[in-house]
């Protein structure tokens, strides 16, 4: 049934020898993903469908090939994914499949191949031969060694179609040989074998410029690969959006063609594929994109004519990823890596961290463009970014609301004791969905706002409640710490001060489940009202 | 080796469907955007014949989109817009004469989006005001004579107001920095709805239609979203994230009455909400865990939402027709997204557009009078 399981097992082992050495810590995964309810391994799966171990070989010997790097640039460029790439940058056609091959080399590929372009753009074993083709006529044009999986070095760098030396010399020694050395695996989503890699001794014989790294100015963990294709935003503009793109293609190729001042295009960061790295190429007081942007209104049939200069450029820092907006899944440290740069952007200029200021270049560009394309995970995303910023709730604080649907249980919860609590909905400026009301009563029957503390701390308590007249004007709030002492009673007029948090006090809680109750037992006649308890 | 590669196709355009939803306002917060479903046969010819008003969509049968028209009853097209940038269909004028149209570009690496008035009778078309960076989300004065819209003429997004008509004053009604969006007006045009991140993170506000008197709807930590007028005034629906998934929700213009339309039903990530004409009931599109999307109608008074499609294939944006009785949606059941039209229990399901391209995003009206059939008329077809 599986009878790649042996082999698998077997590469496995070898991986995880070869794994050996410094790593980057493993990304943490944040659970309840709603939009994404796949596992890793699964979203991995998804990504190679299909056994492609045969296509590879065969298309290495047809050709005269070595099939590991074949494999190798593939997992460089799509991680063995088919991506049906998009239009990123003027001048620089889309990419596909699995070797993401684009424009002239995609056909020239195709007709060495004898494969028609169609066939090349969307058939994995075609893509792979017209990729294939083409490489082995890069090595009679450089006369390679073609023995030597080394000795390709050049003929994969041309592949690339980068153009600038860093960045040749980071896709072949940090991508394709690397990945060589380290060799990799992927199974389909049935389980079988997808693609394998052995690792192997290959070492380029290619060029490693000596670089004298400059660190960004506005982010320290990015390199500084200054781009000239910028210009200064207009006086006077707050910096008031971040727009996430996708590279339509490698890291590599993406940086060196934003800081290519014959693309005319630019962005302020570049992402790469496993979060490892970062290039700032624009200073984020500076607008990023493009050169110039005088409108022509001549152009476009003069109907766009009337342009003010007000442009989204204005207002955003860009930051751009490696990879296709029609990629299956996003790396997590990819994901991770950018949360922080744009927790760190946010911070810096004083942009809101909601999904109206961090947005999709789709978002703003429906006619043309889709990265980050519908499996980028947003809401992740968003709270991964207000997560380092110490922003969200509960990272800093916990707010405990009174319908429990919209809590984290395992942070703070609410709980209602006896029958007299109903919900309501009646009097508006409630927190969440409604509130619970209760007559006062000579009982406790209390509703309990419980939190959690990994370590005691001392904390404000506020408490948010509707306000109306027949609400009690001695509202008993009862704090206790996690062993149930009660450390104090606040009573609270609600008949004023709806609609807002209201603080009750300071006090030392200790660690685990401590608790503020609202109790009836208070003056008769009234009604107090149980909304969202907020601990900061 | 295997060769499906079909199922990767449309990606693209997903979420090219998806970018636009939001800026006319559809809401599609998560997962993708398209079509397809079951039912009992397609309506009869007879029952077709007694559909009203047009249908206004985008095509993407040429390499630019433009918005086309479609009559439900016949399934006649006419083409509305043929601006060389995309355009997509707004919000038709209360009289039925004209619709407005969001039209964007990328202009040397520069997006722009300007609104337009598109008469049906074919006249000119008129520009609303001129190409920036955001113009969006326009929504109707009752009477016609203004509408309001998502503008960063003077700041990185506010609610402006303005007549529909070239050169007209623009009236600027929020003020906040963080950011205003996706205003609704009220069908006595004396209040508009909207979104600001003024406290840090979106909430639903509403205020006079001249600005004043702000009044915040919602309070809660996490995103509230797309709020809608109901027909009937006596609710806003609007999207939120605060239970950990996005729900339709509903409140009243005071505040009060919050609650979430589709109850314990399993409907998985809820947008794009709709009012039926009579304020009644709201249909909406449900994405569960792993499965397409659906669409969902709610009754406002009580009940579960019900599906009214399979969810055997994607199916999206539902709109329902004026008299109530019908939805338009789109979906992707036939491999290409079209629109298709069923009655308001999900019955009769009938395919009304067929062009190679995807149809989508309809927008259902009775134009003051219907337009002549044009060049590339198609008949609907049945499923």
């Amino acid at each position: 049934m599986h009878p790649f399981r042996k082999p698998l097992a077997t590469l496995a082992a070898a991986l995880a020898l070869a794994a050996c050495g410094p790593q980057e810590p493993a990304p943490t995964e944040t659970p309840a993903v709603t939009e994404d309810s796949r596992t890793p391994a699964q979203r991995e799966a998804e990504r190679t469908p299909y056994e492609l171990d045969e296509a590879f070989a065969k298309a290495g010997k047809d050709f005269g090939v070595p099939a590991d790097l074949l494999k190798a640039i593939s997992y460089t460029e799509t991680r063995w994914e088919m991506v049906r790439g998009e239009v990123e940058f003027e001048g620089m056609p889309a990419a596909y499949g699995l070797m993401a091959l684009r424009g002239e080399k995609l056909s020239e590929g195709a007709r060495l191949a004898g494969v028609s372009e169609e066939a090349a753009r969307t058939w994995p074993e075609a893509n792979i031969r017209a990729a294939a083709a083409l490489l082995s006529s890069y090595a009679n044009e450089l006369k390679v060694d073609r023995t030597d999986v080394g000795a390709w070095a050049p003929a994969a760098a041309k592949l690339s179609g980068i153009d600038n030396a860093e960045a040749q010399a980071q896709y072949i020694h940090q991508n394709v040989y690397d990945i060589l050395r380290k060799g990799a695996v992927a199974q389909t989503p049935a389980g079988d074998l997808a693609v394998s890699l052995m690792p192997t001794q290959a070492q380029a014989k290619f060029p490693s410029p000596g670089v004298v790294r400059s660190m960004s100015a506005d982010y320290a963990p990015a390199i500084w690969r200054a781009s000239p294709n910028y210009n200064a935003r207009p006086s006077g503009t707050d910096v008031s959006m971040v727009v996430i793109h996708t590279c339509e293609g490698s890291y590599s190729s993406c940086w060196s063609w934003l800081v290519n001042s014959a693309s005319g295009v630019s962005a302020h960061y570049v992402v790469n594929e496993s979060g490892s790295e970062i290039s700032q190429l624009v200073l984020e007081s500076n607008r990023g994109w493009h050169v110039g942007a005088t409108y022509s209104c001549s152009l476009n049939g003069s109907v766009m004519c009337g342009l003010n200069g007000t442009s989204v450029n204005n207002f955003s820092v860009g930051i751009e990823h490696g990879g296709f907006a029609s990629q299956s899944s996003f790396p997590a440290g990819q994901i991770d890596a950018s949360a922080k740069l744009t927790c760190d952007i946010t911070k810096g200029q004083g942009i809101v961290r909601d999904s109206y200021h961090i947005v999709a270049h789709g978002r703003l560009q429906p006619a043309s463009r889709t990265d980050p394309g519908p499996n980028w995970p947003w809401s992740t995303y968003i709270s991964k970014v207000q997560s380092y910023c110490g922003t969200s709730t509960p990272s800093t604080g916990i707010i405990i609301d009174s319908n429990q649907a919209n809590n984290d249980t395992s942070k703070g919860y609410v709980e209602v004791t006896g029958s007299s609590w109903a919900s309501s909905t009646n009097v508006g400026g409630y927190y969440g969905s409604g509130y619970y009301a209760s007559p006062t009563a000579a009982v406790s029957e209390p509703v309990t706002f419980w939190f959690y503390l990994p370590s005691a701390a001392t904390k404000t308590i506020d408490a948010w409640w509707t306000s109306a007249t027949d609400r009690s004007t001695t509202a008993p709030f009862i704090m206790y710490n996690a062993s149930g002492t009660k450390l104090a009673t606040v009573n609270v007029n609600q008949q004023a001060n709806g609609g807002r948090w209201n603080t009750l006090g300071t006090y030392s809680f200790t660690a685990g489940w401590n608790k503020v109750q609202l109790s009836r037992w208070t003056t008769s006649g009234y009604y107090v009202i149980a909304d969202a308890v907020q601990v900061r | 080796m295997t060769r499906d590669f079909a199922k990767q196709v449309g990606w693209g355009g997903a979420a090219r469907r998806l970018a636009v939803l939001a800026l006319l306002g559809a809401g599609c917060k998560a997962g993708s955007c398209g079509s397809g479903a079951s039912g009992s046969g397609p309506l009869s010819e007879q029952e077709r014949k007694g559909l009203p008003g047009v249908i206004a969509f985008v095509s993407e049968r040429a390499p630019q989109k433009d918005v086309w028209l479609v009559r439900p009853a016949t399934g006649e097209q006419t083409q509305l817009t043929r601006g060389p940038e995309d355009e997509y269909p707004g919000a038709p004028s209360p009289d039925g004469a004209s619709l407005v149209v969001v039209a964007a570009a990328e202009v040397q690496g520069i997006h722009v989006e300007q609104l337009r008035l598109a008469p049906l009778d074919g006249g000119a078309v008129v520009m609303l005001a001129p190409p920036r960076g955001r113009a969006r989300n326009p929504s109707w004065a009752p009477d016609g004579s203004w509408f309001v819209a998502e503008s960063d003429a003077e700041s990185f997004s506010d609610v402006v107001k303005q007549a529909p008509r070239e050169n007209a004053e623009v009236t600027r009604l929020t003020q906040a920095p963080e950011g205003n969006f996706e205003p609704s007006v009220s069908p006595d045009g004396t209040q508009v709805a909207f979104v600001s991140s003024r406290t840090g993170d979106p909430e639903i506000y509403v205020m006079k239609a001249d600005g004043t008197d702000v009044r915040r709807l919602t309070s809660f930590h996490k995103e509230d979203m797309a709020p809608k007028w109901s027909p009937d005034g006596k609710w806003i629906s609007f999207l939120s994230d605060r239970e950990g998934r996005v729900r339709v929700f509903v409140v009243k213009p005071d505040g009060t009455g919050l609650r979430a339309v589709s109850g314990s039903q399993q409907t998985g990530e809820e947008r794009e909400p709709v009012w039926s004409p009579d304020g009644k009931k709201l249909a909406f599109v449900g994405r569960a865990k792993d499965q397409k999307s659906r669409i969902w109608v709610a009754d406002m008074g009580g009940g579960e939402p019900v599906a009214l499609t399979d969810g055997k294939s994607t199916d999206d944006q539902p709109e329902w027709s004026p008299d109530g009785k019908y939805l338009a949606f789109a979906s992707e059941r036939t491999g290409d997204v079209e629109l298709f039209l069923m009655r308001a229990n999900g019955s009769g399901q009938t395919q009304l557009t067929s062009t190679k391209g995807a149809d989508w995003l309809p927008r259902w009206f009775v134009p003051k009078t219907l337009p002549p059939a044009g060049q590339g008329t198609g008949r609907a077809e049945g499923t």
